[in-house]
């Protein structure tokens, strides 16, 4: 090789120690990394992002007020785009950078992927919207979740419609993702010998229109049709409904609590019903972190309020925790009972909060009212 | 000059409604404007209508025969004495880096596998395959059912992962066998989606959407491996399968078959003439192309360790069969280049944030514009007749 | 009750049809002139949409009634939906036209990519609402038991510009020019024709076309997203090959089969399979008819 190359060959290696040593070297006051798994672009941006937002804001009061046991905390948030692929690279990129905690995922399908790399490298997950049922079963130890599982909300939908609604017959319909189909799944289960389930099927997603489902529904004539999926395409079918005269009343998941749904004519959603955890915005707690979101041109939603939640235990828990590992944190998590803008948290062994509050709102008018 | 300033108005008009205007999202909200993006869209329109003609006087240049910087670069790449260095670095790597660069390298020789398969599909014997995905997918999903239901290890199915996807290949083969050009491509393009649409909804046997989870990693037998382990494992069962997979392409070329195949590709009725069977030719090149998409399904499936209808989208075939074009139409190591360039380097991009894929789609298209037939042309053997007649002489 | 069903699946269906068969003639009279699968087509259509909602919400403060909203919001739609046309055919296909056929197919996923990311990084993730511009039509409420008065509206227009565009390409010069390209490029070019505007004028009129499904399908389903070209991309995209890939009317009867086939199978078997049944009946013409249903033969000379 020619003199000159060997020079570079060295410089380069001179710049990889040095760059290394920098990174060790700053060990000895460095702030707490903690994760942040959701989707930052794409479809989900906007489930994503108010996860983001919201722990911010968390994270910078409470380095105003002294950090956790000096220690200032620092957020690092990567872009899953709901895409479970690119959640397990993320998962093996906070491995390497050796966090204990991640908030995330957001959804479902992705959290399901990355867990069990984030299990093997023990890093804590705490999810602020995941509601797949079975990542709670127990084969996930290291994860836990501030929002009630599907399997409750499939229950609770049916509870309503056999007591309130009064629906002798109902047309489930799905958009055939993990999401959508599992709480109609359990809607069915649950429905088995006290409804009638004249229809259970899965609409296509981006289709151009579905006034053929519409039709479908008329023919049948149910008592009832839930729509379990995201807003897009919920708001496409309450539409699709109105336009061909179809009067019962729809229930929809808890991915249709948000503002956005306003934006929908009144007439189309005059009948809708969306099923939610008690929501956490109308708690006056949440009124000071409602307004500064607003001021910085951001949104609050529910899941962007339990993110700063979240944010709260891992700084309550890093607390209490003397040194900063997988152990400790997950018995201060099992055992604790952690103050948070929604109140008082406790979680169950297996990772789910114990309070599950559901409320069923109807979406009539200009806000969430609770149905009677 | 007055033509780069009529370009320069007319993408200000042009791009005003998406740049300045901003829809509002809310029934409570109205629209804005961002004025302060339009000097940025004429000063960058500008410069662009520069640099395209000067590229593309640049272009011409080099079609006249003038070997250019580019090409040089890459003609120096493809020195077969620097093969050796290459697979040094290759095998070193794994060592020194973190376990996401590894896993990161590891999605990268996935799709070199798979563009390789397709490169005898589409570079070889010029069969245009928009399914491809389909057979990606069969490897990924033999994989992760018969480990569910049979508990099967990896070594046993990574044999029958390539045959399935073979059979599924030669089944693709025989009712487009005289299906030309696109409409081949239509079909091909249909029953990758009805093979997707499969996986999706016959929810009993593949779990549908919710995809199957905690696919187990291949593990060396005798040895325990951490996870960390298992990853490096994996990175160099990829690295031998790429090493065999070229080793194949370059005896498959010189044989009959390959021979044929570029045949077919060049011109297909004058093969028929000279007795090539085309039912033949054309289900071993669908056959063996789909096969390795069935190795390379398989092991994405124990690398992610999770799998589902989603990830084997019509966007897949696309991603691969850009590859395989972008390297240039049966060069191998032009599918390795093309294969870093669009999926290594986004990766490494991140940083790039929201514009990442609008850049990714922009080089795509420059890339196209400037080398059509691809980063590296495909070398032919030919006969030097000067140096047959010195040989004979001495 | 049967036949009541049946006929509202019926329309439902040539609804559907009636849009796919818009941007169908897209893609196939860019096939047919130069041979390219125009895969940034469906993007266009989304561009079309996004256009209108643009115009719409800067006029919404005058207040105009509907109906002149309405051609006010296709006529804008249409015109930079032409100029965006124009100039993805102008940077990513023009130069490629001598080469092979596989370069300007990467370059147009490139493009359909390019334009996806442009409208999402610009503008949001979102669904955006789109405003009703199909105007009530109230004689029409004695069928509105299986048509709807925009259903109605919607096929109308559909039909208009389908028979608009057939007279064009039968009578008007730049029409006979069209199918001249289309059937010898070489000899037309020997005539003295301008292949080179008569190339943009075809991706002109395609996207113009698809600007008017575009605009009226939203209005019917009441939203935009950045995502809807991909969906409308490939189902209009089968719906040419359909009907034979390089011919209008083929075009125009495939959109139409696959909207009813989509209809009917959503109505009588079950929304899941709704795809499925779409890609089928394409295999099932192309291995019995590869050309299509309305399709020429193509000779292949030696």
């Amino acid at each position: 090789m020619k003199l000159s190359s060997y020079i570079k060959f060295i410089l380069s290696l001179s710049c990889i120690f040095f760059l290394g040593s920098t990174a060790f070297a700053a060990k000895k006051t460095s702030p707490i990394v903690i994760g942040i798994l959701a989707p930052l672009t794409g479809d989900f941006a906007n489930y994503g992002l108010p996860v983001k937002n919201s722990a911010t804001i968390a994270v910078e009061k409470i380095n105003k007020a002294g950090g956790v046991n000096g220690h200032k905390l620092v957020l690092a948030a990567e872009d899953s785009q709901c895409k479970p692929e690119l959640a397990i690279n993320i998962a093996h990129k906070f491995a390497d950078m050796h966090l204990s905690i991640v908030i995330g995922g957001v959804c479902s399908g992705s959290t399901q992927a990355a867990l069990p790399v984030f299990n093997k490298a023990h890093i804590v997950v705490i999810s602020p919207s995941a509601t797949a049922t079975n990542l709670t079963d127990g084969s996930n130890p290291n994860f836990f979740r501030l929002i009630p599982p599907d399997n409750f909300q499939g229950e609770f939908q049916a509870d309503f419609l056999i007591n309130n609604l009064k629906a002798k017959t109902i047309a489930i319909l799905h958009d055939k993702d993990a999401y959508g189909k599992g709480i109609a799944t359990i809607l069915r289960d649950q429905a088995k010998g006290k409804i009638k389930v004249v229809a259970f099927e899965g609409i296509t997603v981006g289709a151009v229109d579905y006034s053929a489902v519409a039709s479908k529904l008329r023919r049948l004539k149910p008592d009832a049709v839930a729509f379990e999926g995201y807003m897009p395409e919920g708001t496409k079918l309450l539409t699709q409904f109105y336009k061909k005269r179809l009067k019962m009343p729809v229930i929809v998941p808890e991915s249709h609590k948000s503002d956005v749904l306003f934006n929908l004519k009144a007439k189309y959603r005059a009948n809708t019903y969306v099923s939610s955890p008690l929501d956490p915005s109308s708690l006056k707690t949440v009124q000071p972190i409602s307004k500064i979101l607003t001021q910085r041109k951001q949104r609050t939603t529910a899941f962007g309020i339990y993110a700063y939640s979240i944010t709260q235990i891992i700084a309550q828990v890093l607390e209490q925790t003397k040194t900063i590992n997988y152990k400790n944190i997950h018995t201060a998590l099992d055992k604790g009972k952690f103050k948070t803008i929604i109140g008082e948290v406790q979680f169950s062994p297996k990772g789910d909060i114990l309070k599950k509050n559901y409320v069923m709102y109807k979406a009539g008018g200009t806000t969430f009212v609770p149905a009677k | 000059m007055k033509k780069h300033l009529i370009i320069t108005v007319w993408f200000c008009l042009l791009l005003f409604p998406f740049v300045v205007l901003k829809l509002p999202l809310h029934a409570t909200e109205v629209v804005t404007y961002r004025w302060f993006n339009l000097p940025l869209v004429a000063v960058i329109a500008f410069v662009a209508s520069f640099l395209w003609e000067i590229l593309f006087k640049y272009r011409q240049k080099a079609k006249k025969g003038h070997t250019d910087f580019i090409n040089k670069k890459l003609l120096y790449l493809q020195n077969k004495k620097l093969f050796p260095v290459y697979l040094l670095i290759a095998i070193i790597f794994p060592l020194i880096t973190s376990d996401y660069n590894v896993s990161i390298f590891t999605s990268t020789f996935v799709y070199i596998v798979l563009g390789l398969g397709l490169n005898i599909v589409v570079g070889l014997a010029g069969l245009l395959d928009l399914g491809y995905v389909a057979f990606y997918a069969v490897g990924a999903y033999s994989y992760a059912l018969l480990n569910l239901y049979f508990h099967l290890t990896f070594w046993q199915i990574f044999p029958i992962a390539g045959l399935l996807a073979f059979c599924l290949g030669v089944l693709l083969g025989f009712p487009v066998l005289r299906l030309k050009g696109d409409y081949l491509a239509i079909v091909t393009l249909g029953f990758g989606e009805i093979i997707r649409l499969i996986l999706y909804n016959w929810t009993d046997l593949t779990k549908g959407i919710q995809g199957i989870g905690s696919i187990p990693k291949p593990n060396l037998p005798g040895i325990h491996l951490t996870e960390g382990g298992s990853n490096v494992f994996l990175y160099y069962i990829l690295l031998a399968l790429i090493i065999i997979a070229l080793l194949c392409f370059h005896r498959l070329r010189n044989s009959r078959v390959g021979r044929a195949w570029e045949a077919f590709r060049e011109d297909e009725i004058a093969c028929i003439s000279m007795g090539i069977h085309r039912t033949k030719t054309k289900l071993a090149a669908f056959g063996i192309g789909a096969s390795w998409a069935g190795f390379a399904g398989i092991i994405f499936a124990s690398h992610t360790g999770y799998i589902n209808p989603a990830s084997f989208t019509f966007y897949e075939s696309s991603v691969i069969l850009t590859i395989v074009i972008l390297g240039g139409m049966g060069s191998p190591l032009g599918v390795i280049i093309a294969s870093a360039l669009l999926i290594l380097l986004p990766e490494y991009f991140r940083f790039l944030n929201d514009y990442r894929m609008l850049i990714f789609a922009m080089c795509m298209i420059g890339i196209m514009l400037f080398k059509p037939n691809g980063l590296l042309q495909i070398k032919r053997k030919q006969f030097d007749l000067d140096k047959l007649n010195n040989a004979t002489l001495e | 009750m049967n036949f009541d069903f049946f006929t509202d699946l019926f329309f439902s269906g040539i609804t559907k049809g009636s849009i796919y068969a818009l941007v169908a003639l897209g893609y196939t009279m860019v096939y047919g002139i130069i041979g390219l699968i125009n895969f940034a087509h469906g993007e266009i259509y989304m561009i079309g949409a996004f256009i209108a909602i643009s115009m719409c919400s800067i006029l919404a403060p005058l207040h105009i009634s509907v109906p002149i909203l309405l051609l006010i919001a296709i006529s804008i739609s249409i015109v930079f939906t032409a100029c965006y046309a124009f100039t993805v055919e102008k940077i990513a296909y023009e130069k490629l036209r001598n080469s092979s056929r596989l370069a300007p197919l990467i370059s147009a996923i490139g493009m359909s990519l390019l334009l996806r990311e442009y409208v999402l990084l610009f503008q949001t993730s979102n669904f955006i609402n789109f405003p009703e511009l199909l105007p009530e039509v109230s004689w029409l409420d004695f069928m509105s038991d299986y048509l709807l008065p925009s259903q109605f509206i919607i096929i109308a227009s559909a039909f208009t510009c389908m028979v608009a565009l057939i007279l064009f390409l039968k009578y008007t010069r730049s029409g006979i020019a069209m199918r001249a390209i289309a059937e010898d490029q070489v000899m037309t070019r020997l005539l003295g024709i301008n292949i080179n505007s008569t190339i943009s004028l075809t991706f002109i009129i395609g996207s113009a076309l698809a600007a008017v499904a575009a605009v009226l399908i939203s209005s019917y389903i009441g939203q935009a997203n950045y995502n809807m070209g991909f969906i409308i991309g490939i189902k209009a995209f089968t719906a040419a090959v359909l009907g034979g890939i390089g011919s209008v009317s083929g075009a125009m009867l495939g959109g139409i089969v696959l909207g009813l086939s989509e209809s009917f199978a959503t109505g009588y078997i079950s929304s899941d399979y709704e795809d499925i049944v779409a890609f089928t009946i394409l295999i099932l013409i192309l291995l019995f008819k590869p050309s299509g249903l309305l399709g020429k033969k193509e000779i292949e000379k030696v």
